[in-house]
């Protein structure tokens, strides 16, 4: 049996994910720190810059904070964090249309059968009005209305999530000074050279600018694009996804904050591609990504400032991109984590939970100086996973368009697909059957989100709905309305609610809610 | 989908008419051949989850449990070749501590821990060990909610109280022989589609059905089934014989001992023994290669010195002992096509957790999840063929695991690159990465490794465990223990739950 147990960690860059890496295996190996058997070292250069723009993230990050065991009140705090109950997409299905991504179900289920398939049998009547209006979150954010969900699952109030708007930079931040707490060693410094063993190939040690050489068992690539480690020493190979995600530039610029400030991401789609707007509790983040075939970088920006809800407070900085992913996020003992691993445009808000999913695997799959070939494969094979159900996810927003104002939306309706979606979507158009690939994000609900704001028509309903007469389902659909209407209006507006939790008045429900899902594994377990 | 017509007569026809009459309330007819024998008698364990799909059904257990001489059992007791004896429960083994893993924590804590010792911490493994049993309690509390519960049941008299159930909702039954079908073009989904079913009645009669929305093909005879003999098999991994052979024997007796189901490793196969509160069942499935006549002697053999059988050889003394042989083939096309399903001559996989009726039930649900509201669905056909390829390649998967760990063959190479994967990552690194959408619950993939797969080569050693762990463990132990000597027997809870 193998006894010989990592010493060294070394990660190569701070940023989003080289800083919730540190924190996350200082937490997981706090013990061992303490014991000095284990040392955590960061190397980052204030010289470089990292691509952090403010960042709109998924619900999983609170998992991830509670994990850690960080106080969402100083996290929000510390973060200029806003609450986010989903995203708003507007013209993508058709210029002047807008939809809501909300985070949690629609209505609820009756007779063991999804309550969509109902909603479209009511919808063939005229009895049930848009999808949006049986969401508890879509509902809570469209009023700018917020609270914490109830852990009571007979209540409406449990059958949404939220995530937070957060400034990722300051979020680095913070997770540096929690990991320092904990011993991760920060070096400044750029990596001049990385010796790699002649035989193995297995990276040894790093040479900074300074001189200086930095020794390691397990490196964990955090540098970004450049892939300093696993592209550039490793030459491991990166899968280009731009013949399905053909955006490769973005713009990004923060600007005033407006007086509102609301409770989800707005996706906006542009002429060549789409444009975001992260409210954040100091300012607003915004971007346009776009596709440079089909757009100047000079008509982006134009694009973009034109579209500002507040003044811009300092000049768009520019961003290009290869959408894909590397052939082996983890290849001898190197594990790349974050956008040196593979990168997918942020339109659902993925790029921090592909970090954290990446870091979660690693802590299930840590590996002892052998660096099993096992632990190595089954870790790229989830990644792998995750990345082809998210792009699946991504290209659907692209694909199943009805604009015709511009060649990029034409070209991407008529663009090849993969397999996996166009079965999917085949599927769904059939009956609104949503077919379950195996693990990863996104779910049901997200789907359905999507492909029904997306208008792509359903053409018939599953014929179990067929139960009910039409008041039975009058009936249901209008109880479900007036709950979440109900709830929804005796919601505090997101503002108060926000300066209120900030200012230390958080209500029991909320305490009871951390509580329970404090209690649940979210990591360094097999149970996800 | 206004008219389903469904051919057959085993339960899995019966489930299938049931489900949609419940789920889509369309109109059914139930066709079964005049002059079908009645299938051979076996013992069923319904899992957990079958038990819970049934109930969603409207089968009730309290109703059905009576009549098909149904008993309680929480494992099943596994032997491999080298007579190494261990139980394999429903439910996961131990309780996350400080939310590590069960077997990560007890690696760590007690180093080399076999499967034997896994079973101590787990109360349906003690309870089947030990034959007590009480129903689980719905609170997370308490000990006595972390076990589940599956049921041995007669399938012969599961068979008749199904077809009692779908007399009951108005299903209708006749009993004839088919003849002939008219397919017609169907300009909406741009295919021939089956439309008429001619068959003959046990009168004499010949019977016309019309206007038929869609066939559900489960007839033992079926004639859209015998054109599939000549293809390729459909699976990627398929690691059963090209004809599944069987050899099985049932003894009726009075009241036998209630025993969990068991697998044995024998040479020529994998022997499963079951038992109803009234009936011993012996079933041996042949490896390849083995001959029918080899495998009745060998089962034969082993029923006759079996010592923990002194009934099976008092009854083979007495004569009474009937052994059927039975071979199928797999199905070698794709399931649903037109607006057909061919739902027969599913080889039951070599049924180490599940009897045929779970592999089929899942069929069922899936189906009616794809239900078609219309003649063109195409796109919802392709999805339950996708589901059902995947569903069988899963279940063939954890089948070649099981009997690759149960025959102790380690240099052998598994065909399943899951199987394979799964085996190699727990083995080298004691992982085991749960998956979601598993058609096997990732419980018993992980047991089955803790189980028989013996210790880790390696596992994580820097996890913080706490220093009191090894009180813990022992604690757990010791409730486990305790609690389950407090139970009452099942024969016993039993017959107080029927008198009832």
């Amino acid at each position: 049996m193998s006894n010989m147990q990592i010493n060294e960690i070394v990660i190569v860059g701070g940023g989003t994910s080289g800083w919730m890496t540190a924190a996350a295996l200082s937490n997981q190996f706090e013990h061992l720190l303490k014991k000095q058997s284990i040392s955590i070292t960061l190397i980052e250069s204030d010289d470089i810059g990292t691509v952090g723009v403010g960042e709109a993230t998924l619900p999983h990050l609170r998992f991830f904070n509670q994990k850690l065991g960080i106080d969402e009140r100083e996290f929000m705090s510390a973060t200029k964090a806003t609450y986010k109950l989903g995203i708003e997409f507007c013209h993508w299905a058709q210029l002047g249309d807008c939809y809501m991504h909300a985070f949690g179900e629609y209505g609820k289920r009756h007779q063991n059968i999804e309550f969509h398939q109902w909603w479209l049998r009511a919808k063939d009547l005229m009895l049930a009005k848009d999808i949006t209006q049986y969401s508890m979150a879509a509902i809570a954010a469209k009023n700018n209305k917020f609270q914490h969900p109830k852990p009571d699952q007979n209540s409406m109030l449990s059958r949404f999530n939220y995530a937070y708007h957060i400034d990722a930079g300051l979020y680095a931040k913070f997770l540096r000074d929690y990991s320092h707490q904990r011993g991760v060693v920060r070096i400044e410094g750029k990596i001049s050279q990385v010796k790699q063993a002649g035989d193995s190939g297995f990276i040894q040690s790093l040479c900074l600018d300074s001189g200086q050489i930095i020794d390691g068992d397990l490196f964990i690539d955090c540098s970004g694009f450049k892939g300093l480690l696993i592209s550039e020493s490793l030459k491991v190979k990166y899968h280009d996804w731009s013949h399905y995600l053909p955006c490769d530039s973005a713009q990004a610029v923060p600007s005033e904050r407006p007086d509102t400030l609301i409770t989800y991401t707005r996706a906006s789609a542009r002429s060549a591609g789409w444009q975001w707007r992260i409210p954040l509790q100091h300012r607003t983040g915004n971007g346009y990504v776009y596709c440079s075939s089909f757009c100047e970088d000079q008509h982006a920006q134009d694009e973009l400032l034109m579209h500002l809800d507040g003044n811009p407070i300092r000049e768009p900085i520019q961003l290009r991109f290869i959408t894909g992913k590397r052939d082996k996020f983890w290849d001898k003992n190197v594990v790349s984590i974050g956008l040196s691993g593979g990168f997918m445009e942020p339109l659902e808000s993925t790029s921090i939970y592909l970090i954290q999913e990446a870091i979660g695997n690693l802590i299930d799959l840590f590996p002892d100086a052998d660096f099993s070939a096992e632990l190595q494969n089954e870790f790229n094979r989830l990644m792998d996973e995750e990345f082809y159900h998210i792009r699946d996810f991504l290209i659907a927003h692209y694909h199943v368009n009805n604009r015709d104002d511009s060649d990029f939306w034409r070209y991407v309706r008529n663009m090849q697909i993969p397999d996996t979606l166009a079965h999917k979507l085949s599927v769904f158009e059939t009956q609104g059957h949503i077919v379950n690939y195996g693990q990863g994000e996104f779910l049901a609900p997200s789907w359905l989100a999507v492909l029904i704001g997306q208008k792509l028509k359903i053409k018939h309903y599953h014929p179990s709905v067929d139960v009910l007469d039409t008041t039975e389902l009058t009936n249901m659909m209008e109880n479900i309305e007036n709950d979440i209407y109900i709830n929804a209006a005796a919601m505090k507006n997101h503002e108060d609610s926000l300066m209120s939790f900030l200012a230390n008045k958080s209500s029991k429900e909320y305490e009871l809610y951390s509580r329970l899902r404090a209690s649940k594994s979210l990591y360094g377990t097999t149970e996800k | 989908m206004k008219k389903v017509v469904i051919l057959g007569q085993s339960s899995e026809a019966v489930l299938y008419a049931i489900a949609i009459k419940v789920r889509l309330s369309c109109e059914v007819i139930l066709i079964k051949d005049i002059n079908q024998p009645e299938p051979h008698r076996y013992i069923e364990t319904l899992l957990p989850d079958t038990l819970r799909i049934l109930n969603q059904l409207g089968l009730k257990e309290q109703q059905w449990l009576p009549e098909v001489d149904g008993v309680y059992c929480t494992a099943i007791e596994v032997t491999t070749a080298d007579a190494y004896n261990v139980m394999l429960p429903f439910s996961p083994i131990g309780t996350n501590i400080n939310g590590l893993d069960f077997h990560s924590v007890a690696f760590n804590t007690l180093n080399k821990i076999n499967g034997k010792e896994f079973e101590a911490f787990s109360l349906g493994a003690q309870m089947s060990r030990k034959g007590k049993f009480v129903h689980p309690v719905n609170d997370d509390n308490s000990v006595l909610s972390s076990f589940d519960y599956g049921v041995n049941v007669d399938n012969i008299k599961f068979a008749h109280f199904l077809n009692a159930y779908a007399k009951y909702l108005n299903i209708e039954i006749i009993h004839a022989d088919t003849l002939s079908f008219d397919w017609a073009f169907c300009e909406n989904a741009s295919e021939n589609q089956v439309k008429t079913l001619r068959c003959n009645t046990s009168s004499k009669d010949v019977l016309e059905v019309h206007n038929i929305d869609f066939l559900i093909d489960s007839a033992e005879s079926s004639y859209t089934l015998r054109a599939d003999a000549q293809l390729d098999n459909i699976f990627e991994n398929d690691i059963s014989p090209s004809i599944q052979r069987q050899v099985s024997m049932s003894v009726e007796v009075n009241s036998p001992r209630l025993f969990s189901p068991q697998c044995l490793s024998l040479e020529v196969g994998q022997l499963f023994i079951r038992a109803s509160s009234k009936t011993l069942c012996l079933q041996l499935f042949l490896q390849d290669g083995v001959s029918l006549i080899d495998g009745e002697t060998a089962l034969r053999k082993f029923a006759s010195s079996y010592p923990y059988l002194p009934l099976i050889n008092d009854e083979i003394a007495k004569g009474k002992v009937n052994t059927v042989i039975s071979s199928k083939q797999p199905l070698k096309s794709l399931p649903w096509q037109a607006n057909v399903i061919k739902a027969s001559n599913l080889y039951e996989l070599c049924p180490v957790l599940q009897g045929s009726i779970a592999l089929h039930l899942e069929n069922v649900m899936s189906f009616i999840d794809l239900a078609p509201n219309t003649s063109a669905h195409s796109s919802l056909r392709n999805e339950y063929n996708r589901q059902f390829v995947v569903r069988h390649n899963e279940y063939n998967s954890f089948a070649e695991l099981v009997i690759h760990l149960m025959s102790k063959k380690q240099a052998a190479k598994l065909k399943s690159e899951k199987a394979s994967r799964v085996l190699k990552l727990y083995q080298n690194t004691g992982r085991y990465m749960s998956e979601a959408n598993q058609v096997v619950d990732n419980t018993y993939w992980l047991n089955i490794l803790l189980v028989l797969a013996g210790s880790p080569n390696n596992y994580n050693k820097m996890l913080a465990i706490p220093s009191e762990t090894r009180d813990i463990l022992e604690r757990i132990k010791n409730i486990i223990s305790v609690t389950c000597e407090q139970l009452p027997e099942t024969n016993v809870y039993m017959k107080h739950l029927l008198n009832q």
